[in-house]
């Protein structure tokens, strides 16, 4: 070798397990993937809406199969996922927007109570015009 | 004569020099002390017991940000992590991950030098007087308070080796140039973040962080990173419907 010194850079990263390492990473990586549960409940919807238009027979059969259990399972599974990810999120608001009023910031949970509250309005709003289109 | 049996943990220590193929992991045995933290025992090594043992270490104190390490797989400065908090061991030290290692817990920081000259971390002014101030240039308090938090970066590097998408991009720019780059766009005596603003939109900027958030929940001095890269994306994203819908506005 006459000397010369080898230099290898060893380079050592997360990997792509990244996110089993630890509780936190796991916490992110399931709101992450939430989206791709809530991506094929607006398509199911999407194909509903479109199912709407064709005959009963149609309609119904499209019924039929939401209501299997494997789509019910998938169905429970999609709701909790769009709860976390929707709590998550109102929760990391505050990091993303500073509000100052006379040179301080104001305190996160004026951002993330308001969301919250919103979130409970709407979602009452829809519920209590299910009902009424039901009862009709 | 005191007969007191001394209470020893298991360091697990990191070893790797350029010439081998293979890293290992070398173990001493180490004596407890309720007010010793990992980089006194790592001290201890070096005086003790193995002198070969490479490591960066400066002010003791969480003010130089040079003794960042992963201890038991998560990134700390060595002078603030307690053997307390490990107890009853076996710790193990590791260099700060997603870095090259040039010896033992020495990482090469080169590649992050050059991410943070990229943002030009510094005052720049629009009368040319960012190598020389040329006047006095005032700041409020409520001003300073804008960005302060951000200022208080040590370069630690914690937050890249707690940064999955630094793990797998090493392109991206990362948590604390960013940071520091939000950190002078928020200073009111600067004029400089139309020169920054390419660098830090750009696809390796601010819009490839996924907000995993563990950069801030790492920083030994509360910068938060992860929250100045959002607000960040906001102005970014403001920005672009500005010159989208007023072109007018934008200085040009």
């Amino acid at each position: 070798m006459d000397g010369e010194v080898l230099t290898q850079p060893l380079f050592r990263s997360l990997g792509w397990t990244w996110w089993t390492k630890r509780p936190s990473y796991l916490l992110v990586f399931l709101r992450e993937s939430s989206s791709v549960f809530i991506a094929v409940q607006v398509v199911l919807v999407l194909v509903l809406l479109h199912k709407a238009g064709q005959p009963a027979a149609d309609y119904q059969a499209y019924l039929d199969f939401l209501w299997n259990p494997g789509m019910v399972v998938f169905h429970v599974v999609s709701i909790v996922f769009a709860l976390w990810h929707t709590y998550t999120w109102f929760n990391l608001l505050p990091q993303t927007v500073a509000i100052r009023i006379r040179g301080r910031r104001i305190p996160g949970l004026l951002l993330v109570a308001p969301q919250f509250g919103g979130w409970a309005v709407v979602t009452g709003l829809i519920i209590a015009w299910v009902w009424w289109v039901g009862a009709a | 004569m005191s007969t007191a049996i001394e209470t020893m943990v298991k360091f697990e220590v990191f070893r790797y020099q350029p010439d081998w193929d293979e890293p290992t992991y070398q173990v001493y045995d180490v004596p407890y002390h309720e007010d010793w933290v990992v980089l006194d025992a790592l001290n201890y090594i070096k005086d003790t017991i193995d002198g070969t043992l490479t490591y960066r270490w400066s002010c003791r104190m969480g003010v130089c940000g040079s003794c960042g390490a992963m201890v038991n797989g998560y990134p700390k400065l060595t002078c603030a992590a307690f053997l307390s908090e490990y107890m009853p061991g076996p710790i193990r030290v590791e260099p700060l991950v997603n870095f090259n290692v040039e010896r033992d817990l020495v990482t090469n920081l080169e590649g992050f030098m050059d991410k943070l000259e990229s943002v030009q971390p510094w005052i720049i002014r629009d009368d040319g007087a960012t190598d020389e101030l040329k006047s006095e240039y005032l700041q409020t308090p409520a001003q300073h308070a804008v960005y302060q938090q951000f200022s208080m970066c040590i370069n630690c590097l914690l937050c890249y080796a707690a940064c999955p998408v630094s793990s797998h991009s090493d392109e991206f720019i990362g948590p604390a140039a960013l940071a520091l780059a939000q950190r002078y766009n928020l200073d009111s005596r600067d004029e400089g973040v139309e020169q920054r603003r390419d660098v830090i939109l750009k696809d390796e900027g601010i819009w490839e962080c996924s907000f995993v958030g563990e950069c801030s929940a790492v920083c030994p001095k509360h910068v938060d990173p992860a929250g100045a890269i959002q607000q960040a994306k906001m102005t970014g994203a403001i920005d672009y419907y500005r010159r989208l819908l007023m072109p007018w506005t934008v200085k040009s």
